[in-house]
């Protein structure tokens, strides 16, 4: 940190701003808001102690960083199964789908798009589900998701792609979004 | 078509587009996802790719079910409760603070 900032400025000016971003992807990781908000603390005195070290570039995905190994090891001292608990991942997903609806009245919805969407999700595995989370729920760039699971940015780009093809082809399947290729066929029958 | 020819072979490092220059089907397929998420650093090639999903039918469609795909899932997101965020700020304003 350069002189001219002391620690206690720092952390005002570059953590405080993004709490609200380490709270939605604390809840992605964590599954529950009770935990979410636990993580966030810890992350909040982690950071505290290491701002000093900090440079000032890119704070989101220092904090970021900070966050996923405070969860890892928090996690280390819990029973790891509970992590991908479906049914919890279920329960939670339909509260956010009745959270939402309520929240946003005045979106169109198309509802059977939307619940393919959601029974597509569903039945992805947690590797391409936690992507899609952090990118298109949470709003992250493939960088700062890449931070988030420690792992290279092309491995999210894969994943996130991969994860999103599945989605597509379900919605194919389903008949509820043909290809161009589909509605062709479809005419000259 | 060398060029994008050469492209694919380069996994679309080089030669990079041209101002106008057309990119083909496949190649807009490779790039879509990181143009929805605007995460495509090339200025020209955002541009082509915008012109080609406006004229190609197929491109169009897929674009567009991707787009509804990616709406339908943002809006999954449930709101973090202001208090929360209030009450995370508010204990590391008191860290900053020293209290
Ligand atoms: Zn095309």
């Amino acid at each position: 940190m350069s002189d001219e900032v002391s620690g206690d400025a720092a952390f005002e000016r570059y953590v405080l701003p993004e709490v609200e971003v380490m709270l939605r992807v604390a809840r992605s990781l964590t599954r529950h808001q009770a935990d979410a908000e636990d993580l966030v603390q810890d992350t909040l005195i982690r950071a505290y102690k290491a701002i000093d070290r900090f440079d000032g570039r890119y704070p989101r995905a220092w904090l970021l960083t900070i966050l996923r190994n405070t969860h890892i090891n928090r996690n280390r001292r819990r029973r790891p199964e509970l992590l991908h608990d479906p049914d919890v991942q279920l329960e939670r997903a339909s509260q956010s789908l009745s959270e939402d609806e309520a929240s946003r009245p005045d979106r169109f919805i198309d509802l059977e798009f939307d619940a393919e969407v959601e029974s597509a999700l569903q039945s992805l595995s947690s590797t391409f589900g936690e992507v899609i989370e952090l990118v298109d729920i949470n709003g992250l760039t493939y960088a700062e998701a890449a931070e988030v699971l420690d792992v290279p940015v092309g491995t999210v780009m894969s994943r996130l792609h991969r994860g999103r093809k599945k989605i597509r082809e379900h919605l194919r399947q389903t008949g509820v979004a043909p290809t161009y290729r589909d509605l062709e066929t479809g005419r000259s029958q | 078509m060398i060029r994008s020819i050469l492209r694919r072979m380069t996994g679309g490092r080089w030669p990079g587009l041209r101002p106008g220059e057309q990119l083909s089907c496949p190649e807009v397929g490779r790039s879509l996802q990181r143009f929805l998420d605007g995460e495509l650093p090339d200025d020209v090639e955002v541009e082509s790719l915008a012109a080609h999903l406006e004229e190609c039918k197929r491109c169009g469609l897929e674009a567009d079910v991707y787009r509804r795909i990616k709406d339908a899932i943002e809006h999954r997101r449930a709101d973090v409760p202001e208090e929360s965020v209030q009450r995370l700020r508010e204990f590391g304003q008191r860290l900053a603070e020293g209290a």
